[in-house]
Parts: C-alpha cells; structure tokens; sequence
C-alpha cells in the first residue's frame, strides 16, 4: 500500500470518489426522499390540509363520510387506516422521528467508535483494556433490549432519546470493538512508522493516517446502527400504539394489521374475511416501504463508501 | 500452520497447556465483562427508569444492592418479584422455550444461510448473487412483526382456507379429539425431538467433513427429514403434525396463543441472512487462494473443492463472526416470541390451549409493563450471561482450532 503521508490531499480525493459511487448516489437520493416526505407534512398541514386538523390531523383525524380503511382516493391519495386516519398524512408525520433517531443513532455511533477505538489501538496498554471491558460488556446488552425496557410505557421518553441511548450502547459496545481491531491491524502498517519518523504528533498520525482508513468500517457500522435503531423505535411506537401517543411507522404497521374486529365467540365460527377486510394495506405498504427505503440507503451509502475507498473490500 | 510468533515453540503451541492458559484468561476477562454488564444494567434501570427508585430506596424485601445482587448471582439467586416470587424461578420457566426457538431457528438459519452463501458465491453470478443479497437484506431489516403478519396472511391462511376446502376439520379441537394426546403433549415433544434430531445432524456434517467421510454431510439431512417423516406416518399423527405445524386452528386468532413453529420459522427467516453474508464474505476471501488454482489444475471437481477445500477455511472465521451476531438475533427473538405470543393462551378466557410456556419475551414484557424491576434485572442479567456463555463456548472451540488465536497473535 503506498504511504499516505499527506493525509488531507488523500481525503479530499477520497470524498469526490466517495461522492461519485453509484451506490453512494443512489442512497443519497433515497435519503434526500425521504427528507423531503418529513418536509412535506408541515408544509401540506399549512396549505392543503389548513383548517382540517379532525380529517386530516396525523394523531386523531377521521373522515366521517367514509367506512375505514379505504384505499388511495382524490381526498385521500394513499387512503386511510381502520382508525379513519390519512395515511399520507401518518406517514409523512412519522417520518421524522424516524429520521431522527436513526441519523442520531447513526452519528454518535460514528463518533464514539472513532473516537474510542482508535484511542485505544494507539495508547494501548490501561486504555485499551478499559475500552475493550467495557465493549465487552456491553456487548453483552443488546441496544434495543435496553430501549424496549426504558422506553415502553413512557410517552416522556422520545425518539431523540432512544437515537441518543442506542448510538451509546452500539457505540461504544460492538462498534467500539470492530473500530479498535481494525486500528490495531492500521496502526502495524508501515506508514505509521513514517509518520512517527517524520515527527508528526499523536493527534495528527490517529487524525490524518490512522481515520482515513477507518471511516469505511465505521461507516458498516453506522448503517448497523441506523437499522438497528428504526427497529427499535419502531417497535416501541408499535407497542405504544394503542394509546395513540406514539404515532409513527410502527403504531402505523399495528394500525394496519392488529385493530381487530370484534370476535364472534365459538373457535368454528369465525370469518377469516371479516378479519381481512380490516387490514390497512395501504398504511402497511406505506410503513413497510419506508422502513425498507430508510434501510437501503444506508446500506448503500455505506457499502458504497467502502467500495470507493477500498476497491477489492469484501463484504 | 505457520506460527506468526517466533518466541512461542511450536511444542507450547500444539500443547493442551497453551489452550488451558488461553481458557483461563477468558474466564478472567469473561468475570470482568460480567461485573461491568451488571452495573450497567444498574445504571440504566436506576437512571432511566425512575419508578424504581422508591423501591430500592425503601430497602424492602426486593433489595437490588449491586454488592448483594452480586453476591445472589454466584448463587443462582436473583431475588424476588415485587410479586414475591423467586425471579430466578421465572426464568427457568420462560428459558426453555427461548432456548429452543433460538437453537432450532438457529440450527435451521446456519444451515440454510451456510448452504445458499456457499453455492452463490462459488457461482458468482451477478444476478444470482445480487438476488440472494436483496432477499437476506429484506429479511435481515424486516420489522419482525410485519414478517410474522406476511407469514401469517399468506403462508398459514391460504392454507387453513386450502384445509376447509378440502373438507378436512379445520378446528384443533376436531383434529385433536379421538386422537388419544393433546396438543401440548405433541409441541412439546415433537418439538424437542426436532431439536435433537438437528443436533445429531449438525454433528454429524461436521464429523463426515473431518474425517472425509463424502456422503454422510450430503445425506445425513435429508435422511433425518424422511425418518422424521416416516416416523409420524408409523404413528399416524400426521394430521396433528401438520396441524400444529401449519394451521393451529382458528382459535389461535381468537385468543392469540402463537405457535412455536411460527416463530421457528420467523427466526430461521431473519437469521439466515446473516449467516450467507458472512459465508458470502469468507468464500470470497478464499476463492482466489493458490491452492484453489491448484486443486483446480489437479482436476479436482468444482464441488470437492468448494467443500472440503475452501469451506474448511472458510468455517473458522464464520464461526466468529456469527457468535459476534448473537446479541442481534436474540433482540430479533424477543420482538418475534412477543409477536407471536407464545403461551399467552393461559391469560385468556380460560380457554383449553396448548401449554407451552412463554419464553423470555412474555416475562420481560410482562415485567416491563408492571414496572417490575428484579424481574426486568434479571431476564437482562440472564441473556448477558447466556450470551456471555455462548461467546466463551465459541472462543474456546476457535483456540483449539486456531492456535494463532490461544498465542493471541491474531486478534
């Protein structure tokens, strides 16, 4: 591998290479979509939707001219759930939190693991082992047991909350761990030592030669993250979904398929239609697609990362 | 294998002393993990959950001291519920039922996962290879409760439809009544043999590839599946089997008790993906290795060195690497149990239901929603300790394998 000594020129040159993935773009443009879908909820909430709040209000909206769910009508363009509220509205309300607690998830895991891992590749010795302890036993926590268990229940803890707790347990659990193998394998290279013979500081050598090549790796584990924490989120609006505090693309899914009709008593008489006419497939398309979308662009953006800046990286 | 290190003898490398050394620093690092995990369990219950604090502040009979938890732990004693019974006792009940949805599911995604990753990469077809990624991918991100709805709406109800059609009884109660057991007798212990017959298979495969034995890797699976098969026809229980496996009866709807088997299946779907990447990632990493070129000019067929050659290779690394995805699929377990709601039959109208005990998930959530602290505490402090276990387990047989890994010269 050639030195890479001027360490700024490399990344600038890396960032454009980066920026020219097809993969990097493609994400790039799924997440700028799905921006625009949380920009577009306030937006329509002033115009369009001005002065409706009870048909088309996210949390409590109900057309009364209709029999709920219906599919995408003029009115109603992806239709409405058994509780009579517009999906469009649902969606574009709950893509927010969404986002929010996924890039934040994403960001401090980022940080932490860079940060940390590094950190301990390069000092070693009493730093290393606190940081590879306490990734250890955080490891041993799994991130969305531990929102599960804080956030279920209490309408006070919010998605900004559960993106913050999550990016810190991953962070500086599973991704602090990967970040410090991968610096520990960097930091034997031989443009370390250059460096070091050439006089550079600790800060410029874990600053300039050692993060270059870490970023992809951190970059998987961001997207691990992300993924991570609109499951978690989600499911904590899935389970708060009853009491309409929570609105979001979990209670949205639990919208869908869980409102139940009333049951007939006797195991042979049900009607298995009566069940499924009440199923808001739109509003379970919706949900469903977003999550996935929000899921695929950050996978490619970070498989696209990596593919950039290590050409023959394998999966 | 070349050893990196030049100060270790090969005779310490190849010793049982080495691997006895190796152990020992483990379980020492194992036992640190442990302590710091438990007081961070501490400090998110105690900062983040503030209804706790009267409790613990009151210094009643559910006393979470982290010396005295401590101190319980190394005796098997985590407390007390608020509800005055041992903790501990909860566990042991919901255990069994997390563990074998986890290593059934686990057993059948490594499989699955190992088999689909080994042929389409070998392959290396674009279209093939991007297909099997999109399909891991969507499983693997899937929000589970989505995943066992689709599983429901278009895999078990077509064919409860498929069933009335047909004319056959379409209610449990029917299918059950003149058959001389229950349905609990039969999840239970279909359920288990199942298991145990997955466990002689995978021991079996491993065994036929080290010793070069071909043909028992390549039909010990199939074997087990037609044995089963002719099992249950000798019985004559297949109606109940396929009963309990596919329809459990519109009753299910009704009272919402879940099938273990629809969970089995849910997991298998989110776990197997993981699996194919790594398997994916490790073939990659082998395929362009001399000696495949050279068993290659050698004539070796296609399929012997994918098998015996590069998988061998491959297996270490795998194994790590899905150890290391453990704590993931576990969560993914917990939403899927809850999902499904195992056991959650004995909450309802005092309906007949099949007895299967809910696993971790139902305690955990039941426990979450009566703000019961010792028992939250301890279903968490139960995986750590499960996953802490699992992790020792693999780093030991990875040693024993990989003496670069005992010397600690490869991370």
């Amino acid at each position: 591998m050639i030195a890479l000594i001027s360490g700024r020129t490399q990344s600038r040159g890396t960032g454009h290479q980066v920026l020219r993935h097809l993969k990097v773009r493609l994400g790039l443009a799924i997440f700028a979509l799905m921006l625009i879908g949380a920009a577009a909820h306030p937006l329509l909430q002033a115009t369009i939707w001005n002065g409706q709040e009870s048909i088309y209000g996210p949390e409590t909206g109900h057309d009364r001219d209709l029999e709920h769910p219906t599919g995408p009508s003029l009115a109603h363009p992806l239709g409405t759930d058994a509780l009579g509220r517009d999906v469009l509205s649902t969606l574009t309300f709950s893509l927010a939190p969404a986002l929010q607690a996924t890039v934040l998830a994403a960001l401090l895991v980022g940080l932490l693991s860079i940060t940390v891992g590094s950190l301990a590749a390069y000092f070693r010795g009493w730093v290393d082992l606190a940081v590879t302890s306490i990734g250890d036993a955080f490891t041993l926590l799994p991130p969305t047991i531990a929102l599960l268990v804080v956030g279920v229940g209490k309408p006070a803890f919010g998605m900004i909350d559960a993106g913050l707790l999550f990016g810190l347990l991953y962070g500086l659990g599973p991704a602090a761990l990967v970040i410090r193998s991968r610096a520990l394998s960097v930091i034997e290279k031989p443009f370390i030592d250059a460096a070091r013979i050439a006089g550079a500081g600790s800060g410029r050598i874990i600053g300039t030669q050692m993060l270059p090549h870490l970023l992809p790796y951190a970059g998987i584990q961001m997207m691990g993250a992300a993924i991570g924490a609109l499951t978690s989120v989600a499911f904590i609006q899935y389970l708060g979904a009853t009491d309409q505090s929570r609105v979001g693309l979990g209670s949205m899914i639990y919208t869908a398929i869980d409102i139940q009709p009333v049951l007939p008593t006797g195991y042979g008489s049900f009607n298995m239609g009566d069940f499924h006419a009440r199923i808001g497939w739109t509003s379970l398309l919706a949900a469903g697609l977003a999550m996935t979308l929000i899921a695929a662009a950050f996978y490619l953006i970070a498989v696209g990362s990596r593919d950039a800046v290590i050409p023959n990286a394998r999966r | 294998m070349a050893l990196s290190s030049p100060q270790v003898s090969e005779k310490e490398a190849g010793s049982g002393l080495g691997l006895l050394a190796f152990l020992l620093r483990r379980v020492v690092a194992s036992f640190v993990s442990l302590v710091v995990f438990v007081a961070g369990v501490f400090v998110l219950i105690d900062l983040l959950i503030p209804y706790d604090n009267a409790a613990i502040n009151a210094g009643d009979s559910v006393s979470l001291g982290f010396v005295d938890y401590m101190a319980g732990l190394a005796r098997g004693d985590l407390g007390l519920s608020y509800g005055g019974a041992p903790v501990a006792g909860l566990i042991a009940e919901a255990l069994p039922t997390t563990l074998f949805i986890f290593a059934t599911g686990g057993i059948l995604a490594y499989l699955l996962g190992s088999w689909l990753g080994r042929i389409v990469e070998w392959r290396s077809g674009r279209i093939q290879g991007g297909m099997a990624t999109a399909v891991g991918l969507v499983f693997y991100a899937m929000f589970p409760p989505l995943l066992i709805f689709l599983l429901v709406h278009f895999g078990r109800d077509p064919l409860l439809s498929a069933r009335s059609a047909l004319g056959l009884p379409s209610d449990s109660l029917v299918v059950f009544r003149d058959a001389g057991f229950d349905e609990a007798s039969l999840v239970s212990f279909g359920g288990w043999a199942l298991l145990v017959t997955l466990l002689v298979v995978l021991i079996a495969r491993a065994l036929g590839r080290r010793m070069g034995w071909r043909l028992l890797p390549a039909l010990v699976l199939p074997a087990a599946l037609v044995g089963m098969a002719l099992a249950v026809a000798y019985l004559g229980i297949g109606r109940q089997v396929l009963d309990v496996f596919f329809f459990r009866s519109s009753r299910e709807v009704e009272i919402g008790a879940g099938s273990p088997v629809l969970a089995v299946v849910a997991f298998l779907l989110v776990a197997f993906g993981e699996v194919m990447f790594v398997w994916r990632a490790g073939i990659a990493d082998e395929r362009s290795e001399d000696y495949v070129l050279t068993a290659r000019a050698k004539a070796v067929p296609e399929y012997l060195i994918r098998d015996r050659h590069v998988a061998r290779n491959v297996a270490l690394p795998v194994l790590a690497r899905s150890f290391a995805a453990l704590p993931f699929l576990l969560t993914g377990l917990i939403i899927i149990e809850y999902q499904v709601q195992i056991g959650s039959c004995a909450l309802s109208q005092g309906a007949e239901c099949v007895h299967w005990s809910g696993g971790l998930s139902t305690t955990l959530f039941s426990a979450v929603r009566n703000a019961d602290t010792p028992v939250i505490v301890g279903v968490l402090v139960t995986m750590g300790v499960l996953l802490l276990v699992l992790r020792l387990v693999a780093e030991t047989a990875q040693a024993a394998l990989d003496p670069r890994i005992r010397l600690g010269t490869r991370d």
